[in-house]
């Protein structure tokens, strides 16, 4: 089936925003990802590429903004933010791609409730006026991973996967607001989802299960409270050593964080080894896909992944 | 004998439930109490003021409960007590929101008042500095702008009331 039919299936009788012939969607960058997890971005670039979808790009995006502490401190301004956002995409006439879980929940809640709630899209447009705006509520708002499961499916990547990752033993991170909350993520169970290990293991690879699968990394506090924050990540980095996984792989830049680059720091503060990279998603997809370590800038990475391609290559 | 009981706890006031109750999913009259939402809360051991003890004080309008406590800033929002509510509560979303009465009460926490200014300025919530440009050309991907979004996000929060409350 056509991507363009599946969407159709799936959407009913709503309009599609999709309008450019030439792109399949509007790629949402975010803050964190071409900033400071520049390699996220490589491996996510790389791997659609390769799959064939494709991407049009803006400097008209600004700030999802941050589901967790912009949205607490006042929802309305959050809300128009974010409504800015869809607003580009609507004009542009494409449906946006984000890489981020962050990005995923804000924009995704925000062009839920504008479309629920006729009175909260009104106040919000009033808002927009002042930028020229307005929202119409007709953008569709999915992750990579979303898109990957989705629209590309597990058969097809496996079919194309060019070097099998046997042998490597994973544990899949998924991160919470990919998921939850369920009812307006709609994309897999907010307590046991499986599709971030049917993709891993459509790539050869093992997914390995542990204890307490969707606990929070904790990463939201890292600017309010860094104790918890770091004891979260902790608690996290103990069960997947314990499941004897090779490394982590995420789907967001805010669990990668934690485990990548605060990884040393939990171990100084909590006298700990656990010496366990972490992945984002598309770099492990890069990888089975035949794309040469050497693009991908692994040398970024604040945790060794040596060992893991020495393990795979 | 003391047989005194202070006022504050004998006076139920309706009017911080009634916040709540108009956004779908998020009635706090219809917690029971049943203690699911803090025995899965990944902070509930920090609490002192543990998230279905949130849920009572609000439905007995006990803001200053919650305002003598942090235990609210505790909550990383991930949505755990939402999902597993037997009364369909968004618990995470009433928390979220006495975040924000309690920041235009006792002040915003600096980590967000950053958050908001570094969005007004340049759009984004982590800079863009040299460094940053020139790993970005080694790598091969495309030169960003300063700022994004045309400055538009400024004008965004300068029309919303938060604006006051980034500036105190």
């Amino acid at each position: 089936m056509l991507r363009k039919e599946i969407i159709n299936k799936e959407m009913g009788n709503q309009e599609i925003t999709k309008k450019q012939e030439n792109y399949d969607y509007l790629l949402f960058l975010g803050c964190l990802i071409p900033t400071s997890l520049p390699y996220m971005e490589i491996a996510a670039r790389k791997s659609l590429e390769i799959l064939n979808i494709k991407l049009k790009e803006t400097n008209d995006f600004a700030c999802c903004p941050d589901p967790v502490g912009i949205k607490a401190m006042d929802e309305i301004t959050w809300l128009s933010l974010g409504a800015r956002n869809l607003c580009v995409a609507q004009k542009i006439g494409l449906d946006i791609l984000t890489l981020c879980n962050g990005c995923y929940e804000t924009l995704k809640e925000t062009s839920h409730i504008l479309k629920e709630q006729k009175e909260t899209l009104e106040k919000v447009n009033k808002i927009l006026s002042s930028v020229n705006k307005e929202y119409k509520g007709n953008i569709i708002v999915k992750h990579i991973a979303e898109v990957l499961y989705k629209e590309v499916g597990t058969s097809k990547i496996s079919s194309v996967v060019k070097k099998p990752l046997k042998n490597l033993k994973v544990s899949a991170f998924y991160g919470c607001h990919v998921v939850r909350p369920s009812e307006i993520m709609e994309f897999d169970d907010p307590e046991n989802p499986k599709f971030l290990d049917e993709l891993i293991e459509a790539l050869g690879a093992e997914s390995v299960p542990r204890m307490r699968k969707m606990l929070c990394c904790g990463a939201p506090l890292l600017g309010v409270n860094m104790e918890l924050s770091l004891e979260m990540a902790k608690n996290n980095l103990d069960y997947i050593k314990a499941s004897g996984a090779d490394c982590i792989v995420t789907l967001c830049p805010f669990c990668q964080t934690q485990f990548d680059r605060n990884q040393a720091v939990i171990q100084r503060k909590f006298n700990l080894d656990y010496n366990l990279p972490a992945l984002y998603y598309p770099e492990l997809l890069c990888l089975a896909l035949g794309v040469e370590p050497e693009k991908l800038g692994f040398n970024l990475h604040r945790v060794k992944v040596d060992p893991i391609l020495e393990k795979i290559l | 004998m003391n047989d005194k009981v202070p006022d504050k706890l004998l006076k139920i006031d309706r009017s911080l439930a009634q916040k709540f109750i108009k956004t779908p999913g998020q009635n706090p009259y219809l917690c029971y109490q049943c203690n699911k939402c803090s025995c899965g809360c990944p902070a509930a051991h920090k609490m002192t003021l543990l998230p279905h003890q949130i849920m009572r004080a609000v439905q007995l309008g006990q803001m200053e409960m919650i305002l003598d406590n942090d235990s609210i800033f505790y909550c990383s929002f991930c949505h755990t007590c939402l999902e597993r509510c037997p009364q369909g509560i968004a618990v995470s979303e009433i928390i979220s929101k006495l975040k924000g009465m309690v920041a235009k009460i006792k002040g915003m926490p600096s980590a967000y008042k950053d958050e908001f200014k570094m969005i007004a300025e340049t759009g984004r919530t982590s800079p863009l500095t040299s460094a940053v440009r020139r790993r970005r050309e080694q790598l091969g991907l495309p030169s960003l702008s300063e700022t994004v979004g045309k400055g538009e996000a400024k004008k965004i929060i300068k029309k919303t009331e938060i604006i006051s409350y980034i500036e105190k």
